[in-house]
């Protein structure tokens, strides 16, 4: 919605002005979300006289619903909130359409919009908005944790915050099933410094069960971690903390672009896309006896593969591992939440060296098998031909084996591959790819040599000899 | 005296009359002769009575030894071995013993008299008789005597009366090649042949009838005789018959075609002249009704009715005028097409049917005109184009308005983004005003005129659409306009506009055949002006001829084989060993080269069109060919061995569905490769080209492999990415490379790097390539020489047609 000249009035609806910090009760943070409420309208809409009265109404109906959850602020520009509610109004075909935003000032993330349609009714049309308004709001709020240190693998403490301020409407704050995405929270140097966030890269936390009725979490509860890493919470980080924001609304789709860093080019390294490389997706789903832990499910799992621009769209749905192979290793790893984010970028270290080695590798694979089997069917011939006593015939087998592709020609070119492209990767700084490709190497050769080191060829000449000799032998 | 054991020997000695002369073998009594009691027996059987001795039956004479009868006095028969010299053998005797007896030499000779005694005899042999190898017969005994040949006659006589003639052929077929000059012979013969015209007629065959009553005249006419009344109503019947066999379907052509030809023979037939009478009024019909079309303004109304008079009778004197008038004011090209009807074209096979009426309906951005290393293309629609921003521009001057509509299209794949390989190429378009298009695309195109083409087909009609055969003539026109397109299968496409030019083509009308030689017959009576698709095994007899030109394409149509890389029957040892039982050599020599397919010597082929070994899926001329690469030789007992290999490894699950195309040579090829197969140890099962399946013979083409490799390899014309997930990294990251590819040099070195891995991997087992021909005559005057395509530029071609010749 085209945002008006009216944003520039949007409205600072009253309120508090509370920063005490944490406040902490027990085991529990019942510390209340500071919240910032901004309403625009489109001009249209704007310059009605209705329209101030809801802008005044919209404020109230959200204090009620949330309160003392949430306190709301009065002014938006002192971004003194931890919360803003973006409150957008238009007008399509006789109905007010609705589209709130929520933007957490903490983590510096802005959800997906929720938008919702109220009829338009004449003389009534503040409460109408209103209650669209905080259904909205209600829906697009996700609430913040805090996440314990410690715990056993696969599963992590969170604190939510606010917990004990019972709101009017529990659905808005609820934390039972829903997902989370981990922040790491670093503070500045100085208190007046802004704090450093950062997002702890593909991980997700799911809420096990919350025991505050209505899906409302009264103190800390279990989660889920759905992580790459082994066990990202486990210890303290000094002074920098963990926290959590809840996933929703969910976005309809979440595009999934791979680039490969580190690609030479004229200009010096660069990006490249990953463009038709195929990925595993296999669904993570609850499993064991107590229903805690995220594991795939290789049953249904499938192969996609990445467009040109090495993007591939994930429907907004249940989490997925998602599994990037190449040159017979895994390069990457990673759960992905669909929806819960518009667009993720994966930035994998260029594997054109393994790659390339890769594909070579395979090529000399698939002919070594063909190259032994015509070496066998040539010297069995040959011996069929001293067999009935043709010499020459025999002999004519015996080149023909020995003119095939023997040991040295693969390992000529399994060598020269390998060397080259370790070398390569080594300038590029790539020194794992160097090892990898050097262990791949000498598997191959070792693959080599236990094919094609057959003296089936040098027996079959010796009976050739033999045979030669014992014709001249004969006596006429 | 030699011993007798026989009936007829004895008989001999009970006439006391015959003396018998052991000429030969002669034998001496021995101890094993037989008991008196069955000589006795033996001599008591009586000689045959020759009015009850049947006459032998077809069989016997014709399988078993000839055999004559002597006739005696008596009216008994002895069975004897053939008489010389025949046939008047008594006679030759009887005037041999006047000369003797006359000689004034000889006169009271004892050589002269024993000469006559033995002359007073007739020698005979009795068959089976190992003992006494002839007899002396007094000749005065003899009635007559029978010969072989005599009852080989009597038993036709009897063979034509019960309406036996073709046992009665095979016997004066035997005379004929044993005999020739025996008395009557002639007379069967022509009896035969009478016998056998009426025949014919009643089972209504008259083409036969009056093929037997030609014979029988000219054997009348060789004998001295006139033709008898009876015959002559036979031939006539007949040749009404065979004239009224195709007037009655309105094949007026076919009816006077015959007509002429019996004529030739029989001018005199009452049925010739009404005949030529009814068809000579068709013709007046057809000249009328194409001046009258003519008179009205339908032109193409006109040309059908006269070309049908002129087929009809080339001729006649009122067609050559209105023929010449008509045609060169509205000129129709006759294309023969060679192949199967039913032709399927699929995205990764569209068949040369479908190719052809593209360039002749649809009018693509640019038209490979040329091909060496690669295709040339000439921009059919556009004024001028030029690349502009290192490439990644285009700007595009049509001739026509059409630069919004090709924008609109380019923005729509545009819009794809990613997802389709146009969507990934093509950032957007600008439209300056109706004719003057810029085409932005993401990065500079290696081949810019193949993908344009491709991403914007069918952007304008082509010069010729499609046209009904409806022409508004009375029935009786009408039927005979519809008939003269024959038996086989025709569509007509009229030019889009008037044409401006004199000369300048106004229709083509297609016609299919099925075969190469059917084609050449119709070209060669004129009743179509070029043949396509010409295979160039079928073309050489006319090398040499100056009334007709022969093109032969520059870009070649390669057959070869195509693996489902997703194929759960087949894994890579089993490819391997598929390719390792192609023999391609066999195909080329014994399906392509086929004998019975060749209208001229093979050896006369232009070097340029014999069939070569393809070594990929595209022209062995193409820059995007690797040259290390060398097809597997073909060694059966080794594809055996891969293919147990992969059987023990679990590859190798059902049997293999082979699909492949049904047009002569395929179809030899595939039966070829089917058995070698099976010999390897395969199970084939042939399917349907439109039902799933793991191996398929295809014929390909493309100009611009790099455009179109992806297109066969997944089945879609613009395929996704996702379409590529069966194949493999090392055919994948190639076929993307390409698309990537910002010089015509990049491409074809991946190009080359995708021939390698298709080749070690046997996704793709080439055959053979070959260029096929077309001929034309030189009344027709074409734009392009050496084109890649027919049709291209057909909207500038001329003709000036010339009457057919009678065929």
């Amino acid at each position: 919605m085209a945002a008006s000249r009216s944003a520039a009035a949007c409205a600072a609806i009253c309120g508090a002005v509370l920063f005490c910090g944490p406040a902490v009760a027990g085991d529990a943070d019942v510390t209340p979300y500071r919240v910032a409420v901004a309403v625009t309208a489109t001009p249209e809409l704007g310059e009605t006289v209705a329209f101030d009265a809801i802008r005044s109404r919209v404020g109230d109906g959200l204090r009620r619903a949330f309160a003392p959850a949430i306190e709301i602020t009065a002014d938006v520009a002192a971004e003194n909130y931890d919360k803003r509610f973006d409150v957008a109004l238009s007008a399509v075909a006789g109905k007010f359409r609705i589209a709130v935003t929520e933007y957490d000032a903490t983590f510096a993330v802005t959800s997906a919009p929720v938008t919702v349609t109220a009829p338009s009714a004449r003389g009534n049309h503040g409460r109408v908005i209103t209650d669209a308004a905080v259904a909205a709001a209600a829906a697009a709020f996700r609430p913040v944790a805090s996440i314990r240190p410690g715990g056993e693998r696969g599963r992590v403490t969170l604190v939510p915050r606010a917990a004990r301020l019972v709101p009017t409407d529990r659905r808005a704050v609820r934390l039972d099933g829903r997902f989370l995405t981990a922040f790491l929270v670093s503070p500045g140097r100085h208190p007046e410094a802004a704090a450093d966030v950062r997002r702890v890269p593909s991980t997700y936390l799911a809420v096990e069960s919350a025991r505050g009725g209505e899906g409302f979490a009264d103190g800390p509860v279990g989660a889920s971690v759905i992580s790459p890493f082994r066990n990202p919470f486990a210890r303290s980080r000094g002074r920098s903390r963990f926290a959590a924001l809840a996933v929703g609304p969910v976005h309809a789709e979440t595009e999934l672009s791979v680039v490969m860093s580190g690609t030479p080019s004229v200009f010096g390294p660069t990006d490249s896309p990953a463009a038709g490389r195929a990925v595993l997706v296999t669904p993570l789903v609850r499993d064991g006896e107590e229903q805690t832990r995220f594991l795939p499910r290789p049953a249904e799992a499938r192969d996609v593969i990445l467009d040109r621009d090495g993007r591939m769209t994930f429907p907004a749905g249940r989490p997925v591992l998602l599994e990037i192979r190449a040159a017979g290793r895994t390069v990457a790893s990673r759960p992905l939440l669909p929806g819960a984010v518009a667009t993720v970028v994966w930035r994998l270290p260029d594997d054109r060296y393994e790659r390339d080695f890769r594909l070579v590798v395979e090529e000399i694979e698939s002919s070594l098998i063909e190259t032994v089997a015509a070496r066998s069917v040539f010297v069995r011939r040959g011996n069929v031909a001293l067999d009935r006593g043709d010499i020459d015939d025999a002999e004519r087998w015996a080149e023909k084996a020995a003119g095939l592709p023997g040991a040295g020609v693969f390992l000529r070119r399994l060598d020269a591959s390998a060397a080259a492209n370790a070398a390569a990767a080594g300038e590029a700084g790539n020194a794992r790819a160097t090892a990898r490709i050097e262990r791949e190497r000498r598997r191959v050769t070792g693959t080599i040599k236990r094919f094609l080191a057959g003296t089936a060829i040098d027996t079959l000449r010796e009976r050739i000899e033999t045979n030669r000799d014992l014709a001249g032998l004969v006596p006429e | 005296m030699t011993s007798v054991r026989r009936s007829p020997a004895f008989v001999l000695a009970l006439f006391g009359a015959c003396f018998a002369t052991v000429t030969a073998a002669r034998a001496q009594p021995s101890d094993g002769d037989p008991p008196a009691a069955a000589e006795a027996a033996e001599a008591e059987q009586p000689l045959p009575q020759i009015d009850k001795l049947p006459l032998p039956s077809a069989a016997a004479l014709l399988a078993g030894p000839p055999r004559d009868r002597v006739v005696l006095n008596t009216g008994e028969v002895l069975i004897v071995e053939p008489l010389a010299p025949r046939p008047g053998t008594l006679a030759a005797i009887e005037a041999e013993y006047e000369r003797v007896r006359r000689d004034p030499a000889g006169q009271g000779k004892p050589s002269t008299l024993r000469k006559l005694e033995e002359l007073e005899h007739l020698v005979i042999s009795l068959p089976d008789d190992p003992v006494v190898a002839a007899y002396r017969l007094r000749r005065e005994l003899v009635l007559r005597i029978e010969y072989h040949e005599d009852l080989m006659l009597r038993r036709i006589d009897r063979l034509l009366a019960d309406g036996d003639t073709a046992t009665a052929f095979e016997m004066i077929d035997a005379l004929l090649r044993d005999a020739p000059a025996w008395p009557g012979l002639s007379d069967r013969r022509a009896s035969h042949l009478e016998v056998e015209a009426v025949a014919f007629l009643e089972r209504d065959r008259p083409f036969d009838a009056l093929r037997r009553a030609a014979e029988y005249r000219r054997l009348r006419r060789d004998l001295g005789l006139g033709l008898p009344r009876a015959v002559r109503d036979v031939a006539d019947a007949a040749a009404a018959r065979v004239v009224d066999a195709h007037l009655d379907g309105s094949d007026a052509v076919t009816a006077a075609a015959e007509l002429r030809r019996i004529a030739d023979s029989w001018p005199d037939l009452p049925s010739v002249t009404t005949r030529r009478a009814a068809i000579d009024a068709i013709v007046a019909d057809l000249v009328a009704a194409a001046a009258d079309a003519r008179n009205r303004g339908r032109l193409a109304a006109a040309a059908a009715a006269i070309e049908t008079a002129a087929r009809i009778a080339p001729r006649h004197p009122e067609v050559g005028r209105p023929f010449r008038r008509i045609t060169a004011a509205y000129p129709r090209l006759h294309v023969a097409v060679i192949g199967p009807g039913d032709a399927v074209a699929t995205a990764t096979d569209p068949s040369p049917r479908d190719r052809r009426l593209r360039r002749l309906t649809r009018a693509d951005l640019f038209v490979p005109v040329a091909f060496g290393k690669h295709a040339m293309y000439a921009g059919s629609l556009l004024r001028a184009w030029r690349p502009t921003d290192l490439g990644r521009r285009t700007r595009l001057v049509f001739r026509e308005p059409l630069a919004r509509e090709a924008a609109a299209r380019l923005d729509r794949l545009a819009a794809r983004g990613g997802e389709t390989r146009f969507g990934h190429l093509f950032a957007g378009s600008r439209a300056f005003d109706a004719a003057r298009l810029e085409v932005v695309a993401t990065r500079p195109l290696a081949a810019s005129e193949a993908i344009l083409s491709a991403a914007l087909p069918s952007l304008t009609d082509g010069p010729f659409r499609p046209a009904e055969d409806r022409y508004g003539f009375e029935p009786r026109v009408a039927a005979v306009v519809a008939a003269c397109r024959g038996a086989v299968a025709s569509r007509r496409f009229v030019r889009r506009d008037d044409a401006s030019r004199p000369g300048l083509l106004a229709e083509i009308v297609e016609h299919d055949f099925p075969d190469a030689a059917a084609a050449q017959r119709a070209f060669d009576v004129g009743a179509v002006d070029a043949v396509v698709g010409l295979p160039p095994w079928d073309a050489g007899r006319h090398d040499g001829d100056r009334s007709v030109r022969l093109e032969i394409s520059d870009l070649p149509d390669v057959t070869c084989l195509f693996i489902d890389p997703a194929s759960e029957r087949l894994g890579g040892i089993g490819r391997r060993a598929l390719a390792y039982a192609v023999d391609v050599a066999a195909v080329i020599a014994e399906d392509v080269l086929r004998e019975d397919a060749i209208a001229g010597p093979a050896a006369d082929l232009p070097a340029a069109a014999r069939p070569t070994a393809a070594v990929a899926a595209w022209a062995t001329t193409h820059r995007g060919i690797d040259p290390r690469v060398s097809p597997r030789q073909t060694d059966l007992a080794l594809a055996a061995t891969l293919r147990a290999i992969a059987a023990n490894r679990g590859e190798a699950r059902g049997p293999i569905r082979f699909s492949f195309p049904s047009t002569p040579s395929t179809a030899g090829a595939a039966s070829r490769l089917t058995a070698a197969w099976r010999r390897a140890g395969f199970e084939i099962e042939p399917v349907g080209q439109n039902d799933p399946w793991d191996v398929a013979l295809r014929v390909v083409r493309a100009p611009d492999p790099g455009v179109s490799l992806a297109g066969w390899l997944t089945g879609t014309d613009d395929p996704a990415v996702a379409d590529l997930l069966e194949w493999p990294v090392s055919v994948r990251e190639p076929l993307l490379a390409i698309e990537r590819a910002t010089t015509t040099e990049q491409a074809d070195a991946e190009l080359a790097r995708l021939h390698r891995a298709l080749d070690a991997e046997a996704f793709v087992i080439p055959l053979f390539e070959a260029r096929p021909l077309r001929l034309f005559r030189t009344a027709v005057t074409t734009g392009f020489a050496g084109r890649s395509d027919f049709y291209v530029g057909a909207e500038d071609w001329t003709l000036r047609r010339v009457l057919p010749k009678a065929p």
